[in-house]
């Protein structure tokens, strides 16, 4: 893994209306990572990732992606760079291909490249349709070629799921896996989902309203989850369940029928129901509370 | 540099491929000749004496006419937005300037396009002006076309005199359109300004006006005025130039691109 392909750092924005999008926002995408950016819808995700661009005007901040300045070499990085921001941005009275084209004479790449990232889309059943004719899915993935054409080293893919069917997303997802596990490609994708960025991801930003709350690989992220995760239990009798748990654990919250604990492992899960078994208490369920990603920004925030 | 900015020329052509923008430039081109050919044969009695002298003269002259005042401004209002339209309706605008291409190559090559197909309009505007007067006479035997050569100098003078008279309004509403997304803004615009042109159209110091240079340099009662055609003339390449400037410094140092 090598250092940080893009990086900010101190970057603020703000509407003219004074209003702050962005509150000194450092994000370190290391090279060969899916480096997933998480937020909820209006967190400052777009305009982050249309800043790294050069989309929108900088304001304040500092912004290096390949250790340059972007300013400064804004052609020679948009030239290692494929994008795809928001809904798929395509030439609709165009096919599939005359798209590509398009882009490929920009690019200057090989005419043979088209038919390499059709392929890798699987969209060459359909190169000769108009864009017009396609389904979001097939939108999405056309887009995809289009950031691919070039054969650059980063992609940054903002929300390239949404609005996709169950399949469109696990179709997409494995497409950028292998995009980097294949091609050595550092991902920057965009999620507001959770769950999404934790089935891709090897490296994760978290941020809400405009600040980074968290930045680290898969697995701190999913320590500080754990760390932060409850067992829930339903029982039949919950004074008796805490009595008999108390000696032994920290019973945090009693609310009804239901008890609520700290998560620690999978085998304290086990003793915790042994022991209420064994002092004839009866266990209705016991699960871990799922960390969706409103309890994780209370989480981290509380912290 | 020079290299890649002729490739993404290239490219901005393939954009254009079938959409309204090329439709029109056809279309409109063939509207004005076919109506008049269709005039030449439904009052023969009529048009033969009249055809009789310089037939073609007479024709190119009758035909441009009617195009030149209104038509070819209109023309010339359209199609600046119908090319610039291709990447608003798209959503395509954030592909264009995440792409390695410079500011200066997006905003000329597009220019390029629309010129491109303006004179394209030209060519075929005198290509139908030919071809139905040709059709007209083969219907219609009692016509002079055939028995007379094309004037091809007095065409091509016209005509380059007539590409000459639009270029301002070209900057002026290149500007109007790469500025404001919605396609009945600049549209609207350059009707207005067009309008106010006829109504003003007495006005001495009409040369400042770029929407009526294409008026003053076909009707020949401006050319009977001292310096009016030389100033216009003058006018017309300043406010092309300008306009031009401006535009292009408000492209790129718009805030938000995209």
């Amino acid at each position: 893994m090598q250092s940080s392909i893009i990086e900010t750092r101190q970057l603020n924005f703000a509407f003219q209306t004074g209003q702050k999008i962005l509150d000194d926002l450092n994000l370190q995408v290391p090279g060969g990572s899916i480096y997933g950016f998480l937020g909820p819808n209006g967190a400052g995700k777009t305009t982050t990732l249309r800043l790294l661009l050069g989309l929108i005007k900088k304001q304040q901040g500092d912004i290096t992606l390949f250790g340059k300045p972007f300013q400064a070499n804004r052609i020679g990085i948009l030239r290692r760079i494929g994008s795809l921001i928001e809904q798929p941005s395509l030439y609709l009275h165009l096919t599939g291909k005359e798209n590509l084209e398009v882009f490929r004479i920009t690019y200057q790449v090989n005419k043979s490249r088209i038919d390499e990232v059709l392929q890798l889309v699987q969209l060459q059943h359909a190169a000769n349709k108009k864009v017009k004719s396609y389904s979001l899915g097939m939108k999405q993935r056309l887009a995809i070629a289009i950031a691919l054409l070039h054969d650059p080293e980063v992609l940054i893919l903002d929300e390239p799921t949404n609005g996709l069917d169950p399949n469109g997303i696990i179709e997409t997802r494995e497409l950028i896996r292998k995009l980097n596990r294949e091609f050595g490609k550092t991902i920057l994708v965009s999620s507001h989902l959770l769950a999404e960025v934790e089935k891709m991801a090897t490296h994760v930003a978290i941020i809400n309203k405009g600040k980074l709350l968290f930045q680290g690989s898969l697995q701190q992220l999913q320590n500080l989850k754990s760390k932060q995760s409850a067992i829930e239990i339903e029982v039949n009798d919950a004074v008796k369940a805490q009595q008999v748990l108390q000696e032994q654990f920290a019973v945090k919250q009693v609310n009804g029928t239901r008890l609520l604990l700290n998560y620690e492992s999978r085998e304290q899960s086990a003793l915790l129901n042994k022991l209420l078994v064994q002092q004839g208490v009866d266990v209705y369920q016991l699960a871990v509370t799922q960390n969706d990603l409103e309890n994780l920004f209370i989480q981290i925030t509380a912290q | 540099m020079v290299a890649s900015f002729i490739l993404n020329t290239k490219a901005e052509f393939l954009k254009s491929r079938r959409t309204a923008a090329f439709w029109l430039t056809v279309v409109g081109a063939a509207f004005v000749p076919i109506v008049s050919s269709i005039r030449l044969l439904a009052r023969p009695d009529h048009f033969i004496p009249v055809f009789k002298k310089d037939p073609w003269l007479r024709i190119i002259n009758d035909d441009w006419q009617a195009g030149s005042f209104f038509l070819l401004p209109m023309f010339v209002i359209l199609v600046t937005s119908l090319v610039v339209q291709i990447e608003y309706k798209n959503n395509t605008w954030k592909q264009v300037y995440a792409s390695p291409r410079s500011m200066a190559d997006i905003f000329m090559s597009r220019f390029i396009v629309i010129h491109t197909l303006i004179l394209l309009a030209f060519i075929l505007f005198n290509a139908f002006i030919i071809v139905t007067a040709c059709a007209v006479n083969l219907f219609q035997k009692g016509y002079y076309f055939f028995d007379n050569p094309v004037p091809w100098k007095t065409l091509f003078a016209l005509t380059a005199k007539l590409y000459f008279s639009v270029l301002a309004i070209t900057s002026i509403q290149y500007w109007l359109s790469l500025r404001f997304r919605n396609f009945i803004i600049p549209v609207g615009i350059g009707l207005a300004l067009l309008i106010t042109g006829f109504m003003i159209h007495q006005w001495e110091q009409l040369y400042y006006y770029p929407y009526m240079y294409p008026a003053i340099f076909f009707v020949p009662d401006f050319q009977k005025k001292a310096g009016f055609i030389y100033n216009a003339q003058v006018f017309d390449l300043i406010w092309f130039a300008g306009v031009l400037l401006i535009a292009f410094w408000d492209m790129a140092t718009r805030k938000e691109k995209g």
